[in-house]
């Protein structure tokens, strides 16, 4: 058990440290959001205990580095993995591309907006042209990382492969 | 209905958790871990920032040498402008140092740089259109403090700290919505006003009466009338007048940084120097 916490905070250390300095270095016009994506990924590959201590770490590490109000990012880590998984246990598959992908825009859409009433607060919130282009590259980029990182799992782990069809022509 | 066993098991001690955390958080008793996570992933963000502004600074050459001939034409115009303005200046530098010498006296000695390195860019954009800060290495423990001035290695105004931790402060760059700097207008009239950013895509400058005039091109450079900000920093240069404002008190002005604020890995915090006490 030790081991696997160990590895889980080595892992997600790494993560947040992609995610805080190298991705937003790339000046890219929407930056990918690496640790939602593996935060939903973590859900449809490892124990939702693990996926939610995936989350607490990630929020841990962020908010050393970030100037928001405490536990702003820990609530939105932990919550998006606790959404994820009741959507897996109750309306999805764990075992489709699609389901992971449709969860990881859902989210994308979740955390922005979150973000976004969190910066107005106390005002309420504004939705312009400008958030709204934005949030759909995010949508873009988070799902590209998402099929990337999806057929990278497939080769390491066979969490997704059981049930992944694969047509063979007899 | 289906039960939720994660929600009832998991839920509730994730829920507890961090309670406690923010609980920890309250009695100030996570400070250690703050400065224990700045401290160790230092190095790592350091290397990794480098690299990330190396690769965008890559890209961005890459796509700018399609338009390498009309940026040589018109920095050859400006180079005629410039050798025309140095010729003038050559006159006046004589006087002026004289000048200088009596200014370094009072000015230099006020001000220390502090050199600190970029670890990142904020981890959520406040302006949720464009990362405009930035988190450097150095905080509350090396003296820090908001409201002071960062600048490049020119000397050249890249915007204010805005928030700042032990080890940690949030540098607030000068197209970020946040930050205003007190500014004047080098010219014979010594325009005043406050130059904020917009957006987080450019700086327009306020409280610009309607009387003083303006013009195209003029340096806008730190007032000095903020506390432990000293003046004549240089911050842009005007690069439009907004018409429509015309029948304002106040013109709205859109001001050009001078400095590049998109590949930064070091940047200098203007300090003040500490005042003189007998403690």
């Amino acid at each position: 058990m030790w081991l696997r916490v160990v590895v889980i905070s080595l892992v997600m250390s790494l993560v947040a440290a992609v995610q805080i300095a190298f991705l937003p270095a790339l000046n890219m016009s929407a930056t990918i959001n690496l640790a939602l994506v593996i935060l939903v990924l973590s859900v449809f590959v490892a124990s939702r205990r693990s996926a939610l201590f995936c989350a607490l770490v990630l929020g841990l590490i962020f908010e050393a580095w970030s100037f928001w109000s405490f536990g702003a990012m820990i609530v939105i880590l932990t919550l998006i993995t606790i959404l994820v998984s009741l959507a897996v246990d109750n309306f999805f598959t764990n075992k489709s591309l699609y389901s992971y992908l449709l969860l990881i825009v859902v989210m994308t859409l979740i955390y922005e907006l979150y973000w976004l009433l969190v910066a107005s607060l106390p005002a309420p919130i504004m939705i312009d042209q400008a958030f709204a282009w934005l949030l759909l590259q995010k949508m873009a980029v988070n799902t590209g990382t998402g099929i990337v990182l999806f057929y990278m799992t497939l080769g390491l782990s066979n969490s997704f492969q059981s049930v992944i069809l694969i047509k063979k022509k007899y | 209905m289906k039960k939720l066993p994660f929600v009832k098991s998991a839920g509730l001690a994730v829920a507890a958790v961090i309670l406690a955390l923010f609980l920890l958080h309250g009695l100030g008793l996570l400070g250690w871990w703050d400065n224990l996570l700045a401290r160790v992933f230092s190095p790592v963000n350091q290397s990794l920032q480098r690299f990330g502004t190396s690769v965008s600074q890559n890209y961005r050459d890459a796509s700018d040498q399609r338009d390498a001939a009309e940026i040589i034409r018109q920095k050859d115009q400006e180079i005629a402008k410039l050798l025309a303005i140095n010729a003038e200046l050559t006159a006046v530098k004589k006087d002026d140092r004289v000048l200088k010498d009596y200014f370094k006296l009072t000015q230099e000695n006020k001000f220390d740089y502090l050199v600190a390195q970029v670890l990142a860019r904020d981890v959520i954009s406040r302006d949720a259109v464009k990362r405009n800060k930035l988190i450097i290495n150095r905080g509350a423990r090396d003296g820090v403090k908001t409201g002071l001035l960062v600048v490049d290695q020119a000397g050249v105004a890249l915007g204010k700290i805005s928030q700042v931790k032990d080890h940690l402060a949030e540098l607030s760059l000068l197209n970020s919505n946040d930050c205003q700097v007190a500014v004047k207008i080098q010219s014979d009239a010594q325009t005043m006003g406050i130059a904020q950013g917009e957006l987080g895509l450019s700086v327009r400058l306020d409280f610009v009466p309607q009387s003083k005039k303006v013009e195209v091109g003029q340096l806008v450079v730190s007032s000095g009338l903020e506390p432990d900000i000293p003046s004549n920093v240089v911050v842009g240069k005007i690069k439009s007048i907004d018409q429509a404002s015309v029948n304002s008190i106040w013109q709205k002005l859109a001001v050009e940084p001078v400095a590049n604020l998109e590949d930064l890995s070091f940047v200098a915090v203007l300090m003040p120097k500490q005042s003189f006490s007998f403690e």
